[in-house]
């Protein structure tokens, strides 16, 4: 796919540039707001962390993966038939993803970060447990695909 | 399909049990507060799960420690649902973490996303220009929804367009985050925007990145 997305890496530019650009509305034009206090930056409230989460991984992170979020996952013949030998988090999944969940799912579902689900899922791929299917890489572009998703979105009330 | 199914096992017993459904995804971006949660709830079949991602960057002009040198690490939670459309077709809608970082997760994020819902609290439109910068380099489609869940009316859209400098092709939507047929309005407009898209590059391949 040649498309801007491996031409331009916005994250890596100044993105703080250009906002003295845009019209300001705000009359007090205050500047940028104070980090916001986002919510989502402090999830220590229940924090299942007792073990740190790259302890399961044995310390790799996910850059060596590059699973998509939405990326489903299924449990194959093998993974249902020999998930008791799995261990932890590896049983869980293959006894999570009897019907397909996407990536970010059996990270929710199984409180697992995103990162370690993608190395965990890497290796059950990897041991034939589970399969997961990638998105195509040119779903953007395809037209039959993007006109069932409004027919079907049409038809919800 | 793309699948590592390793020697010891065959091929036969690491076939799934069926084919599972084809993942697309949107997302949806705004600044903190401006109801990107209770809009991926009102939309989703499920009840919204939320995913933890730890996020490294080099956050070097992204981050406001980016005078830190080497690289910084934050944990973001990113709420996201998911809508059947049919056995074969799943579509997942992302609530795109923070406001302030964009950093790699969101090019992760991004790829492969048919578009984007781009919410704006009237009262606070600058929250969404760095959402709007993003997906306008990325050349993702999007649309501005402006979340008129209070009754707010402070700037008409007119108004909004003005201030927010985006192409007068970009639609901007005038929505209520709680109310399902309004998302999916809202939602609509973008796939149209991202259809219009791929035909476009499918009329003229070469000229995709223009």
């Amino acid at each position: 796919m040649t498309d801007d997305h491996d031409r331009d890496h916005p994250g890596e530019d100044d993105v703080g540039g250009i906002w003295s650009v845009r019209p300001f509305l705000d009359r007090t034009a205050r500047p940028r707001p104070p980090a916001a206090p986002s919510v989502a930056s402090v999830p220590d409230e229940d924090a299942a962390t007792a073990v740190r989460p790259f302890v399961v991984t044995r310390g790799r992170t996910a850059e060596e993966t590059d699973l998509a979020v939405e990326a489903q996952v299924v449990t194959t013949k093998l993974g249902q038939a020999s998930a008791d030998e799995l261990s932890f988090e590896y049983r869980d999944i293959v006894d999570l993803c009897v019907e397909p969940l996407a990536v970010a799912e059996v990270s929710a579902r199984l409180r697992l970060q995103l990162g370690v689900a993608q190395v965990l899922l890497r290796d059950l791929t990897r041991s034939g447990h589970v399969t997961t299917f990638e998105p195509g890489v040119g779903l953007t572009d395809d037209v039959h695909t993007i006109l069932r998703v409004i027919d079907g979105l049409r038809q919800l009330s | 399909m793309a699948s590592d199914s390793s020697p010891e096992t065959g091929p036969v017993a690491t076939e799934p049990r069926r084919t599972p459904p084809v993942p697309v995804k949107i997302l949806v971006a705004g600044g903190f507060g401006v109801g990107k949660t209770t809009t991926v709830a009102t939309v989703s079949e499920i009840a919204p799960l939320t995913t933890e991602a730890r996020m490294t960057s080099a956050g070097i002009g992204v981050d406001d420690n980016a005078l830190v040198p080497g690289k910084t690490t934050t944990t973001v939670a990113m709420d996201f649902g998911r809508i059947t459309i049919d056995d074969s077709l799943k579509l997942y809608i992302f609530g795109t973490p923070g406001q302030d970082r964009f950093g790699f997760m969101w090019n992760d994020l991004a790829k492969g996303a048919l578009g984007a819902l781009v919410l704006v609290d009237d009262r606070r439109l600058d929250d969404c220009f760095a959402a709007v910068d993003y997906f306008e380099r990325m050349g993702l489609p999007f649309v501005v929804g402006v979340n008129r869940f209070d009754g707010g009316h402070e700037h008409d859209v007119d108004t909004i367009r003005w201030a927010l400098a985006i192409d007068p092709k970009v639609p901007i939507v005038e929505m209520d985050a709680r109310k399902f047929l309004s998302v999916r309005d809202a939602i609509l407009v973008m796939l149209h925007k991202a259809l219009e898209a791929a035909q476009a590059r499918a009329g003229r391949p070469d000229a995709a990145a223009s």
